[in-house]
Formats: structure tokens, C-alpha cells, sequence
């Protein structure tokens, strides 16, 4: 599977992406949102607290999504004023499923410190050499967990051959008429 | 099937399951899908079509009719005395009263079958060993779907199954003959009309895959664990953990005129009986705490669109309607919501 990873957004290693525009005033904002990436992690998000508009600090938590199996925390990318939040998350939350770098947006920040704070964030480039590399690293141990089980892979196969059916209680006394099994 | 008898089993569907694009998980030592697509899509699926689990993981135990006998000791309801093409849900209690897992029985020609919980397998076949049942370890040897939704009994037509009344079973057509036969069950744990089929691994994958031509979802334990929660039915480890059944509303499946371990530590006790809690937003989890009473199991209802839980009342259930609140005890957030009854929605299979 590949994950979207456009080309021309800012990245955190916590996943969030940052989408740098101007506002009629040509002064600058920062949308922010989860990548797709973390959507497919999370799977179904149901419910999602949506941030409160006033300023909030690089890191702070800006949002919380709840999945099936937990809750987790969008940190702000920037620092800065919320000055938007995507209220149809509320009634809407699957939209940062289906489409996580546009309606599933969460919030507009007015940044306070963009020139100094945007060189820390990622480009497309290095924050897809993160998502590889997570993924590098769940295959590793998923294997090295199958190597230190003396004996798995036999176990894998071994459940369903045909010697054990001999004690088999659903069997009919009588010889199997037919040819399909 | 637990930890001793080797990690990450796959069951006779894996490979089917594979090219569907499951993402699987770790249960109990199975590896088992958790969602195809997702888990609200394919629990919705269920509610309004019909979707196709694979329940392999759970497991089989036959016991031999000479056998059957001593299974009467060992649980609250009559078990050994399972009619054939039949099928009971019972208990099995420490001698505390504690619920060891909760199963169920099945009537055969030569035996009863057992189907029971893979979180509770090793402990099952201890304990019943250590009590002189015979018992034949087959979950291995054999497989288990649940097709379950509104459409499952045309769907069953289709596959040339007839289905009986709730909890009963039959051979399936043209495999009675063979090594293996297959039976088909009207049963479930969804709250919807559905049937379920054990057999050989071969006779499951083709129930399997015709399933699916005919339009059934594959659905993963994500979903069913949503489904079950909507039927306000307990899970083995969850409601059942470290309680009798009078502490969770088992007390019909509890024959008193018989003698069974576990009788005298829950004789004469009240019972209590579930609830529901509804939030009025964000979703209540397992752990979670009000003054009295703990919530076993929590989840997303995509059916109702808010959060749910099955709660433990440390006295009584509340009458519906009235407010709580419950506390995460871990992050001390609090959820408020209201009490309700279960099932949050309504069963609707054929009731006998």
C-alpha cells in the first residue's frame, strides 16, 4: 500500500501536515491536518475534538481524534492563533479518512513565528523517508518476532493436515460417497 | 489457542483473506483479520445486507458421547443433555463461582461439541481434563464462518442450506458422507438473523468464497466486536472476567435444580443485570469508572452514530434515562452521558 505524500506541504514526525497560504491581506496561514498515513493507522476516526480558537504553542495539543481502538493527539505544527476550525469534522469526523489533505482538514492557525519555525518542519521528501522507514521497521519485527518462535512456520502449516482429522467427530461412520473431499 | 501451542496461527481462510486485503491482527495467538475495508463500513454492512466472518479462531472441543456424562458438573446449564441438531449457551464456573468462559454446545450424533473462547482455550481444556472429560481438540482440524445481516437467510437459499429455529443446526447437503461433514447453524452474535458453518477447512473456504459472490462483505473482528456491543452481548474477558453470572444477567442460563461447581458460592446471591450507557459525545472504553459502575466494554456505534458501553452495576442497573457521568481513570477525563437498556439495537433474529 502507498500513502498520498503531496508534494509542496510541511511535515512532522508526529504525522500532522501544514499547508502554508495567504489570506486576503496576503498575510500568511497555516492549515494544518493529519496525513494519510495516519489516517490508515488510526482507521475510522469516529469522533473528534476539535481545537478552541485562541493561540496555542508548537507542540501543544491542537486536537484530539478518536479511533476504534484509542484516542490520538494532533499537535500543533506551528505556533500561532486558531483562527478556523473544520466544524463538519463533528458531524463528519470519516472526512479526515476519505480525504485527509483537503475536506479532512482541522484548523487554520495564524502563525507568530513562521520564518523561524518553518525550517524545523519536514518536506515531502524527508517526511516520506519517515513513513518508509516505520514501515521498514514494522516488517522487522514482525520477522524477528517469527524468528524467535523456535518452530512457528511448521506450526503455520501444520494445524490443518489431514492425519489429525482421524480422531474427527463430525465424520460419518460411513465411507465418503462423495468425490469432493 | 494459546501461547504454549505456538504464536500467530493462521486459520484455513488466511490466504483467501490475504488477497482481500485484510489487515489482520494478534488474537489470542491467532492471527485474525481485524477490518477489510473498515470497521464501521463492514459493521454496517452487517446491519443492513449481510457480511461473512471468519470465526476460526474460536475453539472446538469434542467430547465423545461416553464422555458427555461428566460435562453435567461442569456447567450451569444442561449441556450434557444438548438434543441433537440442537444448541445451548452456558457457563463453566470455578468453584468460587467465577466464570471460567462462557460456551456453547452443540448436540451431536456421537458427542456434543464445544465452542468456546480462544482468550479462555487453555484454561478450558485444563480445567476440563482435570475433571476426566474426554475431550478432543479439533479447532485445528476444522473451520468456523458467521454470515450474519438481514440477507443471510436468502443468502443460505442460495447456498442450498435450510435453516432451522434459532440455535439449531443440521448437516449441510452432500458433506454428511464425507470425512468431514459440515453443519450449518442459525446462530450468531451480531443481533441480526445469520447462520454460522463449521466443517472442513475445505468446505468452510468454499461457504466462504460463494458467500462472497452472492454479495456478502468479508467483515473482520473489528466489526464484530462493534455488532456484539450493539446486541449488548458479553465478551468472554470482558463482562465475564473475575464474575459469576449473576454479577453480568446469566442467571437464565443457570439450571438450579442440578448440581454444578460453582453452585454454592452463587446460591441465594441477587442478581444484577447489565446496562447501557449512551454518551452524548466521545467514546467510553473498557476501564472506565462512575461511583457504581465500571464499563466492561465501550466502543463507536456506527449504527447510532455515538458512543456506547456495557456497564457493570455494582448494585442494581439505573432506571433508562438517568445522567452519569464516568471517568477515565487513567487521564481522570470524564464522559457524561445517559443509562439505557440493552440491547442499544434490537435483536432480530426469529425468536423461538
Amino acid at each position: 500500500m502507498t500513502y498520498l505524500v503531496p508534494e509542496g506541504l510541511y511535515y512532522t514526525k508526529e504525522h500532522e501536515w501544514a499547508k502554508v497560504t495567504t489570506d486576503e491581506r496576503g498575510q500568511e496561514l497555516v492549515v494544518v491536518g493529519i496525513t494519510d498515513y495516519a489516517q490508515a493507522k488510526l482507521g475510522d476516526v469516529v469522533y473528534v475534538v476539535l481545537p478552541q480558537l485562541k493561540a496555542y504553542s508548537k507542540g501543544e495539543v491542537l486536537a484530539e481524534l478518536e479511533a476504534y481502538k484509542g484516542v490520538s493527539e494532533v499537535y500543533a505544527p506551528v505556533s500561532g492563533e486558531v483562527i478556523e476550525r473544520n466544524d463538519k469534522l463533528e458531524g463528519a469526523p470519516e472526512l479526515i479518512n476519505q480525504d485527509p489533505y483537503g475536506k479532512g482538514w482541522i484548523a487554520v492557525i495564524r502563525p507568530k513565528d513562521l520564518s523561524s519555525e518553518l525550517p524545523q518542519l519536514l518536506d515531502h521528501k524527508a517526511y516520506e523517508e519517515i513513513i518508509v522507514g516505520h514501515r521498514a521497521a514494522e516488517k522487522s519485527l514482525r520477522s524477528a518476532e517469527r524468528a524467535g518462535r523456535p518452530g512457528h512456520a511448521e506450526e503455520d502449516r501444520r494445524p490443518f493436515n489431514r492425519p489429525a482429522l482421524q480422531r474427527h467427530p463430525l465424520r460419518s461412520p460411513q465411507p465418503c460417497a462423495s468425490t469432493t473431499c | 489457542m494459546g501461547t504454549e501451542s505456538g504464536e500467530g496461527l493462521k486459520t484455513p481462510l488466511a490466504p483467501l483473506e490475504e488477497e482481500l486485503g485484510a489487515k489482520f491482527q494478534d488474537f489470542h495467538g491467532w492471527l485474525t483479520p481485524l477490518y477489510f475495508s473498515s470497521i464501521s463500513s463492514e459493521a454496517l454492512a452487517v446491519r443492513n445486507s449481510a457480511g461473512v466472518f471468519d470465526v476460526s479462531h474460536m475453539g472446538r472441543l469434542f467430547i465423545p458421547a461416553e464422555s458427555v456424562d461428566k460435562l453435567g458438573p461442569l456447567f450451569t446449564n444442561n449441556v450434557e443433555s444438548t438434543k441433537m441438531g440442537r444448541m445451548k449457551y452456558s457457563f463453566m464456573l470455578r468453584d468460587d463461582g467465577i466464570i471460567i468462559d462462557d460456551v456453547v454446545s452443540y448436540g451431536l450424533q456421537d458427542g456434543v461439541l464445544l465452542v468456546v473462547n480462544a482468550s479462555a482455550y487453555d484454561a478450558d481444556v485444563e480445567w476440563l481434563r482435570e475433571h476426566r472429560v474426554n475431550v478432543q481438540e479439533i479447532t485445528r482440524d476444522t473451520a468456523m464462518i458467521a454470515v450474519q445481516g438481514p440477507k443471510s437467510p436468502s443468502l443460505a437459499s442460495s447456498l442450498g442450506f435450510r435453516l432451522g429455529q434459532w440455535f439449531s443446526f443440521e448437516p449441510i447437503k452432500g458433506w454428511e458422507r464425507c470425512w468431514i461433514s459440515g453443519i450449518v447453524s442459525r446462530s450468531g452474535y451480531t443481533g441480526e438473523d445469520g447462520f454460522e458453518v463449521i466443517g472442513s477447512p475445505q468446505l468452510v473456504q468454499e461457504v466462504y468464497k460463494k458467500a462472497l459472490a452472492l454479495g456478502a462483505s468479508p467483515a473482520g473482528l473489528g466489526a464484530r466486536d462493534v455488532l456484539r456491543i450493539e446486541a449488548g452481548y458479553t465478551l468472554s474477558g470482558a463482562e465475564t472476567s473475575g464474575r459469576t453470572p449473576l454479577d453480568i444477567g446469566g442467571g437464565r442460563f443457570i439450571k438450579w435444580e442440578k448440581d454444578f461447581i460453582g453452585k454454592s458460592a452463587i446460591e441465594g446471591k441477587r442478581e444484577r443485570s447489565l446496562f447501557g450507557f449512551v454518551a452524548d459525545q466521545g467514546i467510553p472504553r473498557a476501564g472506565f469508572v462512575s461511583e457504581l459502575a465500571l464499563i466492561t466494554s465501550g466502543t463507536f456505534s456506527p449504527t447510532l452514530k455515538k458512543g456506547i458501553a456495557i456497564v457493570v452495576p455494582e448494585n442494581g442497573a439505573p432506571p433508562p434515562g438517568t445522567p452519569m457521568t464516568f471517568t477515565d481513570p487513567v487521564t481522570n477525563r470524564r464522559i457524561s452521558g445517559k443509562a439505557t437498556t440493552l440491547p442499544f439495537v434490537p435483536w432480530r433474529y426469529p425468536m423461538r
